[in-house]
């Protein structure tokens, strides 16, 4: 057992008896790691419990043979209060955290997917009101690029040629779009608008902080939605998340 | 580790399922329970069921009572133009501890939380709503100072503000005997934040 310190994001806690509690957090040099806080909602509690979201420095016992490890001291250094400010803020956050949650399956580093994460909820609190969806989905698109799998939206899959059709297929299975000349008549293509896929594009190439700065139609964002929820979850087996359910359910 | 008997095994068991009993805790109950004499262990499980069929929840605040409408709803000393929201039934009984207060409660039954899929339909929003209509002056929101509490309290605001009525958020701090070079970073700024002028 090693004590070691590290930076995280905190993407959920759990209760653990009365005064205990389970932090799933993403962490810079550890990837995610779930860490013990014991006695930490006790009011003579020494650290406070950091909330769901913030970033945070944080020292624990490593254990070698147990995936629970042992917190000892927990920093808030930004809360991302900002998020709590609207519903649809909050969720689309919350969002964040599952599909990372989700995705990241242990406990290995990978640096640029935590800056990304980390831009992306600073982003996401200062953002307008209607952005944190887009935000979203250029965090998708740029977290598989991280994980390795990429979406070919450059150009066809097939020919290397570039589209020029009004209508764009796009293949969760081969994780590219495809020109007509190319398309075969029995695989299964998603349909977009060409405005869609270029929104799409710039979503997945432009820095997070840009993502939010042009604007996207309601239709074009259920197109890309469309495409990501069918990549990810052909190239993940990811389920569908329970944040985006909810979400549907309180936009009616 | 020696088996016990059978149903001191059960017991054991069922004990050790309440909130922070871990199994040494719960046999040492079990022992204890063991040692009672009948009429006592019957007043224990008398007690138990006691609260299953005769508590339910007030139909006004949806705080736990045994009479519906709750002795704080029906208490004609209470002011009843202030409605104090809170999680859940065990706070009430933290702020009743108080004595300092002498409004209404509404109880929510929880926070949202998108993660769980609790949503504003899943809490009793409606009802406080609906409750709002008779000269309700001030809504005071008491849910946990936590990400999911704060976004339930700006949710709750934001549909109540345009009522007309005086919406107010429980100050966060510096406990009560506690320090400053102690405080966390996060605590320290929400005092300063939340400051009051004297
Ligand atoms: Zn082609
Ligand atoms: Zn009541």
């Amino acid at each position: 057992m090693s004590l070691v310190k590290t930076e995280g994001i905190v993407l959920k806690s759990f209760k653990y008896g009365d005064s205990s509690l389970i932090f799933s957090l993403y962490t810079r040099d550890f990837g995610k790691v779930k860490v013990l806080a014991k006695g930490i909602k006790r009011a003579k509690s020494r650290t406070a419990p950091p909330g769901t979201f913030s970033l945070v420095e944080v020292v624990f016992y490593k254990r070698e043979r147990s995936e629970l490890h042992l917190l000892s001291s927990a920093e808030t250094l930004k809360s991302f209060s900002g998020l709590s400010k609207s519903l649809n803020r909050f969720s689309w956050a919350a969002a964040v955290s599952e599909l990372l949650d989700q995705l990241i399956k242990g406990e290995e580093s990978n640096p640029r997917i935590f800056n990304l994460s980390l831009k992306t909820l600073s982003r996401m609190e200062l953002t307008d009101e209607s952005n944190p969806e887009k935000l979203f989905w250029s965090f998708a698109l740029k977290l598989s690029t991280h994980l390795g799998y990429k979406p070919k939206l450059d150009a066809c899959i097939n020919c290397g040629k570039e589209i020029k059709e009004e209508e764009v297929f796009f293949s969760p299975e081969r994780g590219g779009v495809i020109c007509k000349k190319c398309a075969k008549e029995d695989e299964y293509y998603l349909k977009l608008s060409r405005e869609s896929y270029l929104i799409a594009r710039k979503l997945l190439s432009l820095d997070i902080n840009k993502a939010d700065k042009f604007p996207v139609d309601k239709e074009s964002l259920e197109e890309i939605s469309e495409l990501v929820k069918s990549f990810i979850s052909y190239h993940t087996g990811a389920k569908e998340l329970k944040t985006l359910e909810f979400l549907r359910k309180i936009s009616g | 580790m020696a088996k016990l008997t059978d149903s001191v095994e059960r017991l054991v068991e069922e004990l050790s399922k309440l909130p922070g009993i871990g199994r040494k805790t719960a046999q040492r109950m079990a022992f204890y329970i063991l040692k009672l004499r009948r009429d006592e262990a019957l007043k224990l499980s008398q007690a138990i069921l006691d609260v299953k069929d005769k508590v339910k929840y007030c139909s006004v605040c949806f705080n736990i009572t045994e009479e519906d409408p709750c002795n704080i709803c029906k208490d004609a000393k209470r002011d009843r133009s202030i409605i104090c929201v809170v999680e859940e039934p065990k706070d009430v009984l933290a702020l009743e501890k108080t004595n300092q207060y002498r409004g209404l409660y509404h109880v929510l039954g929880g926070v949202l939380s998108p993660l769980d899929g609790i949503g504003p339909d899943d809490l009793r929003t409606k009802e406080l709503m609906t409750r709002l209509k008779e000269n309700v002056k001030e809504v005071i929101i008491a849910t946990n100072p936590n990400v999911e509490g704060e976004a339930t309290a700006i949710y709750l605001a934001k549909l109540i503000k345009p009522l007309g009525i005086k919406v107010t958020r429980i100050a966060r701090g510096i406990p009560a005997g506690g320090e400053l070079e102690y405080a966390d970073t996060t605590t320290l700024a929400n005092a300063i934040e939340g400051r009051v002028e004297f």
